[in-house]
């Protein structure tokens, strides 16, 4: 397990540069149908780990409603609904800068999603986790570190959507919610414990992840060794066409 | 006796400009009403004719609370972020709410006949959003006082200002008589530009 907390940016930069605003983009994405870059496993387990780092971003059509993420989501076996937590940038903060949120879709059909007014820093890795190490009761918690990187774990959230003890299911990458390409790249680290949130105690890589990309809307690469190549850890972003 | 009159009132001014500035601050309820709405037809992709509910001025924690059930669990915005003065609002239109909201691939995206919304009163934005079948009880939060909100009065609103509308429909229920030459302006204003 390697996480480090500092990502030098090239191993993308020519295939994802700053776009101009376009009438559509990629290949049918929009803020109807949003498109994804992400790393997916199905562990069973008690807590994911996910550190997510925004390298840059601009959102052009934010002021009707479009959004970029860095998130991790989590799902449970055989039941509707997830948990999610990372940064946004976009509607309706249009200062151009990730903001932190957290989420519940409850297995009844019931949304609720807090995103904070408090900006996150860019160039950084954000640590966020959820976890129900603590009591293992189904009430799972969602933790973030306060940055720059790790400082210690806030509880933040606490959701009880009728959820089992364990999850089943992690994703971690990045979200496009928009009518314009938008300039965008991001990087993910991710990890999962059943022993502790204390960073590196017990926890482990994403073995056996699967990175997931648009073909031609997003780009997706495994992180590359002395950037904290993992299994699941990984770099992202809008693409040419 | 000159100075200390003198020095007494420039204090006086002094707390007043203070205080001028605080208030301009923070949002009211009917600007945080209308960042609301705004929110409904961008983010939040709907256009239909609106019934809103208004608790008042509240705490982001006590409404994520309201919102999530007690029994569920909550967001809990930690420190002062979880005092900051909300204003919440439960909207219901003819159709469903399907903002656009974060959620994985391949799961539908969230939508509700209920959407629930907090405003930050600082920074005048929604911070925190519910959507469900039912709507949540925010009741407990509050006095609730409902207005209709039609796409003609909305449009309408663009020349008669629409913080003076909406400020003069929460009034209206909230302060009744005491407001009744504000709301009688804006009826003239809206029939003399619209005709409704």
């Amino acid at each position: 397990m390697r996480i480090r907390c500092v990502l030098p940016l090239f191993l993308l930069s020519t295939a994802i540069a700053p776009s101009t605003a376009n009438a559509t983009w990629g290949q049918g994405c929009s803020e109807g149908k949003h498109c994804y870059a992400f790393a997916e496993v199905g562990i069973k387990t008690f807590a994911a780990i996910g550190l997510q780092d925004t390298h840059f971003s601009t959102v052009y059509d934010c002021g009707s409603g479009g959004f970029v993420d860095n998130e991790m989501w989590n799902s449970f076996a055989g039941l509707e609904g997830w948990i999610e937590v990372g940064q946004a940038v976009g509607s309706p903060y249009c200062d151009q800068v990730p903001h932190l949120f957290n989420a519940e879709e409850t297995s009844k059909g019931v949304y609720h999603e807090y995103l904070s007014p408090a900006a996150v820093p860019e160039n950084s890795y954000n640590w966020y986790a959820i976890s129900d190490l603590a009591e293992e009761n189904g009430l799972w918690h969602v933790y973030y570190s306060s940055p720059p990187g790790y400082t210690g774990w806030n509880n933040w959230a606490e959701y009880g959507g009728s959820w089992p003890r364990s999850m089943s299911y992690e994703e971690s990458g990045m979200e496009v919610a928009t009518e314009v390409k938008p300039s965008y790249e991001g990087s993910s680290e991710t990890a999962y414990t059943n022993e502790s949130l204390t960073p590196y105690v017990g926890w482990s890589n994403w073995y056996g992840a699967r990175l997931f990309a648009e073909s031609g809307s997003t780009c997706i690469l495994p992180l590359p060794p002395g950037e904290g190549e993992a299994p699941g850890n990984s770099k992202f972003g809008a693409c040419g066409a | 006796m000159l100075l200390t009159i003198n020095s007494s009132v420039i204090l006086v001014l002094f707390a007043m400009c203070i205080g001028a500035t605080t208030a301009r601050a923070a949002a009211s309820e009917a600007e945080a009403l209308n960042t609301a709405i705004h929110y409904t037809r961008t983010k939040g992709r709907s256009s239909g004719p609106l019934q809103i509910s208004s608790s008042g001025a509240s705490t982001l924690n006590r409404a994520q609370i309201v919102f999530n059930g007690t029994e569920n669990g909550a967001p809990l915005a930690e420190g002062p972020q979880g005092q900051a003065t909300s204003y919440v609002f439960v909207l219901v239109s003819d159709t469903l709410f399907a903002p656009n909201v974060p959620h994985p691939r391949g799961h539908k995206g969230p939508s509700g006949k209920y959407m629930g919304l907090v405003v930050d009163a600082k920074v005048n934005q929604v911070d925190d959003l519910y959507l469900g079948p039912t709507p949540p009880n925010i009741a407990e939060l509050g006095t609730v006082v409902t207005i209709n909100l039609s796409a003609a009065v909305e449009t309408a609103s663009t020349s008669c200002r629409a913080d003076h509308l909406l400020a003069t429909a929460l009034a209206r229920k909230r302060l009744g008589a005491r407001h009744r030459s504000a709301v009688l302006a804006l009826d003239k204003c809206l029939a003399r530009h619209h005709r409704i």
